[in-house]
């Protein structure tokens, strides 16, 4: 089993095909309205054509409000400076640009308001009134013919794209539990990789209509962070003391059920993760057990037997941080797939 | 107002300024509007991405201009400006320039689409390279020359802001314990280890620069190093927190890594503490928990100690 399809080295990529594409059929459609300045249409696809739905909505956002905010500013300034040279006057006037789209959060978007601003200024200020409205009509439309491209085409969301992401996370996780003895470098990679999928939560929040923390797809993904995070911090934990050679076994033994039920989830989750599937991933058909070795184990420690044991309190103060971790990582494992049979009731299973 | 903000404005508006007024002394005011176009692209909030930018920048005008003007001798139109993405797409990624195929569509847009632009000549398309690049090395210029980003500040800055987000909840721990409030929720890991991998990267970026003695001097990549492991372990100790309940040693643990140590007695006093948890394991009623978030606070102690050694930032 892979965990997942190797990408071949193609001459073009769907996304690229549909950019074009997209693009091109933007600028034939404003052409055969005979109506001016169309390119702008062809330009929006071009900026707010991200890899998924979320973050083409997130940037064609930045352009709408960047391109009212150079408008604004370019009615303002362009007959308001007139009076001084032309350098500074646009030059002040992209620098208040820049500071409002800062303070308005913009991170994106001012640059466009600033293409608005120098274009309207040196190209078309003898006709602002009819190019503004036409230039922001046309970005819209842009936008959104690049939002219905990426819902029809090769469809492409944040949601599938998280779900193809988890899985690639956890593939190199499970192999990491296999041997725990990792370099630093593998488990820097494997923190990266979930800080990525952390970044890509604003894209998944915006497609999902900015819903909040409740959404049972997002609660799935805030406890896959969390499981993950956890398994991560168990690669890097001092291992246990050499003496405890039962607690060894247990461990290893548990490192590998949960390297197991990782690459189950992968197979969960790739089907959810391919283009055009909808819905949740289905869950486990099974509860996640621990293996029998650290039940025991655990049961030994929960009645206090261990303490009987003539060990030294250091030593064992050791192993306890070790112990503790190891259980929380049982009760995450438990608990995500406990809710994620829950939530699978209420979205439904992939279509 | 943020002063961080304040310099990227007013180093786009030097930049601005500065194109404009090289492009009307070449009395090349007709296309002024391609340079300043660049100078708004390429001047980034990160220096280091105004390099990737400006490099995006300048080899997507060539390869625009030269697909465009090779497509044009037999397509024009919106159909022209189709075929000409699609023949980029590959000859940018097999060149290594993907940075550049918004640029490159977007020169082909208006060499195809825009009436007056329509006598594209290799004459053209040079002129248009030319513009770009004078935008973008006035970008550059201005940029890393005359406001480079100083790294030293922003590590400093964002260590403090390490400080605070641990001090504060070290604060509200001791409030819990205090019973004045309730038990707080464990630091949220996603801002932390963003901002230890942020720091990283300014740590390397620095050791390259003109900076590498001060960065010596002032302990940054022992500092950096002791945050991620004083963090790591923090992680741990918090998780392993949530087991137990408030206390008067939990408390006077939240005061020791709350307080700067006291260099001569750092040592005996963290001892003498771990030796109080020792003896709570064994009155408590579930020992290993005790004894775990024991095993943790050693080496949150040991690093709060190196940390007070390093020396102090300017």
């Amino acid at each position: 089993m892979s965990p997942a399809p190797q990408t071949k080295w193609r001459l073009w990529s769907h996304s690229e095909i549909r950019l074009a594409v997209t693009a091109g059929l933007a600028l034939g459609f404003t052409t055969a309205t005979g109506l001016p300045f169309g390119y702008y249409a062809a330009l929006a696809v071009l900026a707010a054509m991200g890899q998924t739905y979320g973050s083409s909505l997130e940037l064609g956002r930045q352009r709408v409000l960047g391109t009212l905010l150079g408008a604004a500013l370019l009615l303002l300034f362009c007959r308001g400076l007139a009076g001084i040279p032309m350098p500074l006057a646009i030059a002040l006037a992209l620098g208040l640009l820049r500071l409002l789209g800062g303070l308005l959060r913009l991170q994106v978007g001012y640059k466009v308001g600033g293409m608005v601003l120098v274009m309207g200024w040196l190209v078309h200020n003898t006709e602002l009134t009819s190019w503004l409205p036409l230039r922001l009509g046309w970005t819209v439309f842009g936008i959104l013919i690049s939002l219905i491209c990426l819902r029809l085409f090769w469809p492409s969301s944040a949601v599938q794209a998280a779900w193809q992401g988890w899985s690639e996370l956890f593939w190199p996780l499970a192999e990491a539990l296999d041997e725990p003895a990792r370099p630093a470098a593998a488990i820097g990679q494997l923190r990266r990789r979930l800080m990525g999928q952390r970044a890509a939560l604003v894209a998944i929040r915006d497609e999902l209509g900015g819903a909040g923390t409740r959404h049972p797809m997002l609660k799935l993904l805030a406890e896959f962070d969390e499981t993950s995070s956890r398994l991560i911090s168990l690669l890097q934990v001092r291992p246990f003391s050499p003496a405890a050679a039962q607690l060894h076994a247990a461990e290893a033994a548990l490192l590998a059920a949960f390297g197991e039920r990782l690459r189950l989830w992968v197979t969960l989750l790739q089907p959810v993760g391919a283009r055009g599937a909808r819905g949740m991933p289905a869950a486990p058909p099974t509860p996640f057990v621990a293996p029998q070795t650290w039940r025991l184990l655990d049961q030994q420690l929960s009645s206090g037997q261990l303490l009987h044991v003539p060990l030294d309190l250091g030593g064992l103060k050791r192993d306890a941080a070790r112990l503790q971790l190891c259980r929380q990582a049982v009760a995450a494992f438990e608990r995500v797939e406990l809710h994620w049979r829950q939530d699978q009731g209420i979205l439904g299973t992939p279509a | 107002m943020n002063p961080e903000l304040l310099r990227k404005s007013l180093k786009l508006t030097v930049a601005a300024f500065i194109t404009a007024a090289i492009a009307i002394y070449f009395e090349r005011i007709e296309f002024v509007w391609y340079p300043l176009l660049a100078v708004v692209i390429v001047v980034d909030d990160d220096d280091e991405k105004t390099v990737a930018a400006a490099r995006g920048r300048i080899l997507g005008t060539i390869t625009g201009g030269l697909v465009t003007f090779l497509v044009h001798t037999v397509l024009d139109g919106w159909i022209g400006v189709l075929v000409s993405i699609l023949l980029m797409v590959p000859v940018l990624r097999m060149l290594g320039w993907q940075s550049g195929l918004s640029t490159a569509a977007l020169v082909s847009i208006l060499f195809l689409m825009i009436p007056s632009h329509a006598a594209l000549n290799w004459n053209y398309v040079f002129n248009r390279a030319l513009d770009t690049t004078v935008g973008c090395a006035v970008a550059l210029v201005v940029g890393l020359w005359m406001w480079p980003r100083n790294r030293l500040t922003l590590l400093a800055r964002s260590e403090a802001d390490l400080r605070g987000r641990f001090a504060d909840q070290l604060s509200a721990y001791r409030a819990w314990c205090m019973g004045q409030a309730a038990r707080p929720r464990p630091l949220a890991p996603a801002p932390i280890t963003a901002a230890l991998e942020r720091m990283d990267s300014w740590l390397q970026l620095e050791r390259r620069g003109p900076h590498r003695r001060q960065l010596q001097q002032l302990r940054w990549p022992q500092r950096l190093q002791l945050w991620s492991r004083w963090y790591l372990c923090w992680l741990q100790w918090e998780r392993l927190l949530q087991e137990l309940g408030p206390g008067p040693v939990l408390l006077q643990s939240l005061e020791a890594l709350q307080t700067p140590p006291r260099r001569e007695r750092a040592r005996s006093d963290a001892a003498a503490l771990i030796l109080c948890w020792h003896q709570l394991a064994l009155q408590s009623e579930s020992p290993l928990a005790v004894l775990a978030v024991a095993a943790e606070l050693e080496p949150l102690l040991a690093y709060r100690r190196s940390l007070a050694l390093l020396p102090p930032l300017p």
